[in-house]
């Protein structure tokens, strides 16, 4: 039996499609889900779980439909926006769920220390949880949704908001739960949180699935580039226009509103010589690294250019 | 049958009420408000009949409060889960939707009797001080425990229901607290039932059942009789407006 399936999904909400057509099916390793915000991978997640109902569409979690008892105990799921009882300490936040798992007193409470000596909080065992900063809240979570062993993980963006510590305990936890052959079903806007830990990637844009593969050939999908790298120049001026001659390698060069946007593809050297070139010419820029958006429009080009070929006479 | 995780909620979600700080202030304020009553009048007052002065007043204030607080206990239980996030974790948990509900419920609903209790030994306790209470009252008084305790559970029900559909605790605190003054001030049960006297000069109890009976006592000087419309409608009541939250809970989606 397949462990998740999802089939023909639409979610409508306030006459816009949220979700459009989305069918796919997860048996085993870790799935990632990838797009920018407002893809629809917070609600396909929800779904899954039972939060939100399809308006057509079919899921099943382990041949059972979502948000069921039988569901739900296969399932442990981490919310992108992860409330918490903020006065109560971990221990009682456990031992809480435990209780509603079915856990006995004595096998929540051992699960309770293991879990918190596993995600790093048995220090902070007895705090309340309000005094957390959002790492060691990050981790709680991550505990809770492994309480009763799921076969399934539903986690919802689990690395956004943290540093890049925060981010090396999460992946090296969800790497754990992988090499126990647990099922991982990750939500990020980033592809670069889904190469290392995921076997397949579904991409989706504005609800629908783009793209399905594995990490390495949706990043080869940019052209060889891994990460894109943009310089936002906050004003234009003629020595600009002979920076693409005095720096091969740009990949784009264009005016944007309110200034000039320079797009590279990840290579250190370029980025080098570009820096030390805006250094000389005494240009105020700003950076922004891995943007991601190029490879959602990149791909969903292709997508696009594919389903024209499909539909051509 | 209900089954072991909707109880184990019951006694989490209790447990967890209980030991809220306002939980304890509650009660304390309730006991300054009913000792503040007596000192206010039982000067001057003839020992003799004690009651008719000392419950009305006392128990409308005590039920008014205790029917805010529950209608706050009730609002935190559900639309603050909403709010705070916790509610889409707390439904991925194996239970069903209506499970949890009804569990919640049944959480707020065992606060009910605390209070019911309260009141049973501040009317003891009156009676204990000034005088033994009428035959007719205490043979009266289970019957209007009951229908207090009613009135509460309907309070609950309401609360809860508003709850799921606002998911905005303090919109349901300003819509229950609006609700019960008007309650109040229009006596809005008495008149639905059309079975007990009516006056001006009481009508800020008339929605206070246990009240009810005893301002019709003190205006019409007879006693009244026990009428089971009004516990039939209170639980036609309180089943409609459950089986409605229910639906609602289970149908609706959690976006948050």
């Amino acid at each position: 039996m397949e462990a998740l399936v999802v089939e023909n999904l639409t979610k409508r909400y306030d006459r816009d499609d949220v979700l459009k057509d989305v069918s796919f099916k997860v048996d085993r390793g870790a799935f990632g889900l990838i797009g920018p915000n407002g893809a629809g991978k917070t609600t396909l997640i929800k779904i899954i779980c039972g939060l939100l109902r399809p308006t057509i569409g079919r899921v099943f979690v382990e041949g059972n439909p979502p948000g069921s008892p039988g569901a739900n105990a296969a399932i442990g799921y981490l919310s992108e926006r992860q409330g918490y009882y903020e006065q109560r300490t971990p221990e009682e936040y456990l031992g809480f769920f435990g209780d509603l798992h079915g856990l006995g007193r004595a096998q929540t409470r051992e699960r309770t220390a293991e879990l918190l000596e596993k995600v790093g909080l048995s220090k902070n065992a007895k705090d309340p949880i309000s005094t957390f900063s959002r790492g060691m809240r990050q981790r709680l979570g991550i505990a809770r949704a492994m309480l009763h062993r799921p076969r399934i993980y539903l986690l919802d963006e689990p690395l956004s908001g943290l540093d890049p510590t925060g981010r090396k305990d999460v992946m090296r936890i969800l790497g754990g739960l992988r090499q126990e052959g647990s099922i991982i079903f990750l939500s990020s806007h980033e592809l670069k949180d889904m190469d290392t830990l995921c076997d397949q990637v579904l991409m989706l844009w504005n609800g629908k699935k783009i793209a399905r593969g594995n990490p390495d050939s949706l990043m080869a999908k940019m052209r060889g580039a891994r990460e894109v790298l943009a310089f936002n120049l906050h004003s234009h001026f003629p020595a600009l226009d002979r920076l693409p001659a005095e720096v091969p390698g740009i990949a784009k060069f264009e005016p944007v509103e309110g200034g000039f946007q320079i797009t590279i593809p990840h290579d250190p050297a370029l980025e080098r010589r570009i820096l030390q070139w805006l250094l000389d010419h005494y240009v105020d820029f700003s950076m922004k690294k891995h943007v991601i958006d190029s490879l959602y429009s990149q791909i969903l080009e292709e997508s696009h250019r594919a389903g024209e070929a499909d539909n051509a006479p | 049958m209900p089954r072991r995780a909707m109880l184990r909620l019951i006694r989490n979600e209790l447990v967890q009420t209980v030991r809220r700080p306002s939980f304890a202030a509650f009660f304390f304020l309730l006991s300054m408000l009913m000792l503040f009553q007596m000192s206010l009048q039982t000067q001057g007052y003839p020992l003799s009949n004690p009651i008719k002065s000392l419950i009305p007043a006392s128990l409308v204030y005590s039920n008014f409060i205790s029917a805010l607080y529950i209608a706050y206990l009730a609002s935190s239980s559900v639309a603050k889960e909403y709010e705070e996030h916790t509610m889409n974790i707390l439904l991925t948990v194996p239970m069903r939707r209506s499970e949890v509900y009804m569990g919640k419920m049944a959480a707020l609903a065992c606060i009910v009797p605390m209070i019911m209790a309260f009141d049973s030994v501040y009317i003891l306790s009156l009676s204990a001080s000034f005088g033994a209470l009428p035959d007719v009252e205490l043979a009266l008084a289970p019957y209007e425990l009951a229908v207090s305790a009613l009135f509460f559970l309907s309070v609950i029900a309401l609360t809860m229901l508003l709850a799921v559909g606002l998911r905005s605790s303090s919109f349901v605190l300003i819509f229950m607290t609006i609700f019960l003054f008007l309650s109040a001030f229009l006596g809005l049960p008495v008149l639905a039932t059309g079975r007990y006297a009516y006056s001006l000069s009481y009508i800020s109890v008339f929605f206070m059942p246990a009240s009810v009976m005893v301002s019709a006592f003190r205006i019409t000087e007879t006693y009244c009789m026990i009428d089971w419309a009004l516990p039939a409608l209170q639980l036609l009541f309180i089943a409609a407006v459950t089986a409605a939250g229910t639906w609602l809970f289970r149908r609706s989606d959690v976006w948050g």
